[in-house]
């Protein structure tokens, strides 16, 4: 049998992390979630997802961002694919995220999506981030 | 032999004391005598101002206190017919009015008496010395043409009404009212020529008063005539204030380093005056100024060029008005506004997530009816959290705005206000398998805003099944008296630090980061309400300890405790807040406060 596919979740709405997460059980992932993202390092020690969806704001108003970028400094997380998934837009109203994303200096992430977000399109990003 | 070669090199300036305080003048004397300084005490303002004229002072030593007239308003005649020459301004009040008044005119040291002798002994050889350099740089024919101007300057009341053509007593009187510059020195009128002239220009060409100078300052906003080197040629008070500066230190001083406080003109194509030289045309800009502890003002400047007659620009007139005020109100409406707006879209993240599943064709058949029946709990919790918000948000600014009113009535708390607020919680109860548990006393109705009070029975509710533990109880105890209302509300879970426990209150403020959202007004509105009920909230927090609440400051102040501080990371902590309302409240008046949210 074929094993499910490990999605690792951070977020600072826990509301939000329920909703998802049983949407994507549903679909046939595993999913771990967490509101913290120091715990993010911690379960990242206990199992290697093969996805990370990331919040923006979540102790600060940028600490998404830095979470991506040391993901994607550690050579044992830089190859993990990152699908943010936030409402930041709203923020910074003039700036594009969408077309930022992928850029290695300032936003390592392999997909950006815009809240809210209705499920089955969030399936299909992580579809094609998974390469499925 | 080197005491009289000291004596010597002292005495090559000449220090005049004006002042009614013989004792305090006779100690001066005997001070700068005995070190062989040239010092002479001049009784008369008069006769001060007749030795400055015929340059027979180099320093001068004023007292506020002095003979028939205040110090500070003999400062601007001196400096008129003399502006280099030191003053040494002494004074008994120490009154911030007198400092100012003395400090305007840029006198060259300011002392509070009674004296430090050391002090201005120190004052004085500084003075001199600075005096004498400035006299070596200058040419002696400089010395010669300024001195003639100086001489010329100052006019008694004939000379004056000759000029003028004007009789002795009306010259007086229109002196008196302020209208043609002059000061009154003792019992007699001091005049400054060049003033007279200046005056007479201005009346005689047009027949009427200097009516520009006069709208200038009836302007709130600060104006500026700049000429084409950037140097302020005028200016009104408006602008004195707004830069907190003298009139001295401003006039013949570069715009850039006066508002600027820069060494170097600004860009020329975003600066105002430069801009109105070129296109000859007005210009407007917004400007950062700066004051002189270095805060920021955001100014609109507008500069309009005045032209002459061939009609090439001049000056140009500079009129700043400063928005920092609105600039920050602005800034602080657009973070509310982004901030509101983001906690929106993202707890309507999680409905959307939720409805778009179920309705998914495909998604839904993944769903049984379990897991479905959560989500749209969920969803529903979730609308309920935005609608709060929303109320919340609206009842804040109502409240901010002074618009939130009360509407009193006898209102049955019990079964009118809690026992719905608890009904309307039960989706986040269920969800997070709590329960409300009450204990109440007394049945008596209480005059309040029913729909104010079921909002702030409903946010502290709502705080309490957000931040409480799953599957504990909010314990609720409401007491009515003759006295007035008491509702308690407690729950175990993360608490209140105990250094925020006054800052809870505070407009969006949140402490706790475990994902359960909020635009940290609720708590914000129960003290509004409360407030306008003449009433309090106030907000406990401690540690649960074998099942009894301890309040942080009872565990650090109780030695019982003292063991298990050690542990204190690992115990239960719980939040509880007091409402308590009087009984006599004072009604006012207006509509349901509520009618529009």
């Amino acid at each position: 049998m074929k094993e499910r596919k490990l999605i690792l979740m951070l977020d600072d709405d826990r509301t939000f992390l329920e909703a998802t997460k049983l949407v994507l059980e549903g679909s046939g992932y595993r999913v771990v979630t967490t509101v913290d993202p120091d715990s993010c390092f911690e379960k990242l020690k206990e199992e290697k997802p093969d996805l990370i969806i990331l919040d923006v704001m979540m102790v600060s108003d940028s600490s998404g961002f830095d979470v991506c970028r040391d993901l994607k400094r550690n050579p044992e997380t830089k190859d993990i694919p990152i699908l943010m998934l936030t409402a930041v837009d709203q923020k910074y109203p003039t700036f594009n995220f969408a077309s930022a994303a992928g850029d290695e200096a300032w936003l390592p992430v392999d997909d950006f999506i815009d809240k809210p977000v209705e499920a089955n399109v969030l399936i299909e990003h992580i579809k094609r981030v998974l390469h499925e | 032999m080197a005491r009289v070669l000291k004596k010597r090199r002292l005495s090559s300036g000449k220090v005049l004391v004006l002042d009614s305080d013989r004792e305090g003048v006779r100690r001066l004397l005997a001070h700068f005598g005995r070190l062989g300084y040239d010092i002479e005490n001049i009784t008369e303002p008069s006769r001060m101002i007749e030795r400055v004229k015929n340059n027979q002072a180099d320093a001068l030593i004023i007292a506020v206190e002095a003979q028939g007239i205040k110090g500070y308003d003999l400062l601007p005649i001196i400096k008129r017919i003399n502006r280099s020459i030191p003053i040494i301004v002494t004074s008994m009040d120490d009154s911030l009015d007198v400092a100012s008044r003395v400090r305007e005119h840029g006198v060259f040291f300011y002392a509070i008496k009674p004296i430090d002798l050391k002090e201005i002994e120190l004052v004085v050889k500084n003075a001199l010395s600075k005096k004498r350099a400035r006299a070596d740089a200058v040419p002696d024919t400089a010395r010669q043409v300024a001195g003639q101007d100086y001489e010329e300057e100052i006019l008694d009341i004939d000379e004056a009404s000759k000029i003028l053509r004007l009789s002795r007593a009306t010259l007086s009187r229109l002196a008196h009212k302020g209208e043609i510059p002059g000061s009154r020195i003792g019992n007699r009128w001091r005049f400054i020529k060049n003033q007279l002239f200046e005056w007479l220009r201005v009346t005689a060409a047009g027949n009427q008063r200097n009516y520009g100078t006069l709208i200038l300052e009836t302007m709130d906003e600060g104006v500026a005539v700049v000429d084409k080197r950037l140097k302020i040629v005028s200016c009104n008070s408006a602008y004195l204030q707004s830069l907190d500066i003298p009139r001295d230190r401003i006039i013949g001083e570069h715009c850039y380093r006066v508002s600027h406080r820069s060494e170097v003109p600004c860009d020329a194509a975003t600066c105002p005056a430069r801009q109105a030289f070129r296109t000859q045309r007005p210009v407007k800009f917004m400007h950062i100024n700066y004051d002189e502890d270095g805060g920021a003002h955001y100014c609109d400047v507008v500069a309009l060029p005045i032209k002459d007659d061939q009609g090439r620009v001049s000056e140009v007139v500079e009129v700043i008005r400063d928005n920092t005020e609105i600039y920050h109100l602005n800034q602080h409406l657009n973070w509310v506004v982004s901030f509101v707006a983001h906690e929106l879209k993202g707890t309507l993240g999680s409905v959307v997530m939720n409805i778009s599943a179920i309705v998914d064709e495909k998604l839904s058949r993944t769903l049984n009816e379990k897991k479905r029946n959560e989500m749209l709990l969920s969803s529903l919790g979730s609308l309920k959290l935005m609608n709060d918000m929303i109320r919340n948000y609206l009842i804040s600014s109502k409240g901010r705005g002074g618009q939130l009113q009360t509407k009193m009535q006898q209102v049955d708390i019990q079964n009118d206000v809690l026992k719905p607020m608890i009904d309307e919680l039960n989706p986040l109860l269920m969800k997070k398998n709590m329960r409300v548990e009450v204990k109440s006393s007394g049945e008596r109705p209480m005059d309040c805003d029913r729909s104010l009070m079921r909002i702030a029975i409903s946010n502290l509710l709502n705080n309490a099944a957000k931040y409480g533990t799953a599957g504990t109880t909010i314990e609720c105890g409401l007491k009515l008296t003759d006295r007035g209302m008491e509702f308690t509300c407690f729950n175990e879970g993360g608490g209140i630090p105990a250094d925020k426990l006054d800052a809870v209150f505070s407009e969006f403020t949140r402490f706790d980061t475990s994902g359960v959202g909020g635009t940290g007004l609720g708590l914000h509105v129960v003290k509004m309400i409360a407030e306008l009920h003449h009433g309090t909230i106030k907000a406990q927090s401690g540690y649960i300890i074998d099942g009894q609440p301890i309040s942080y400051d009872a565990f650090y102040a109780n030695e019982d405790y003292f063991e298990l501080r050690e542990k204190e990371a690992h115990f239960k902590k719980f939040a509880n807040f007091v409402l308590s309302i009087p009984g006599q409240v004072i009604a006012h008046s207006g509509a349901d406060a509520l009618g529009e949210v």
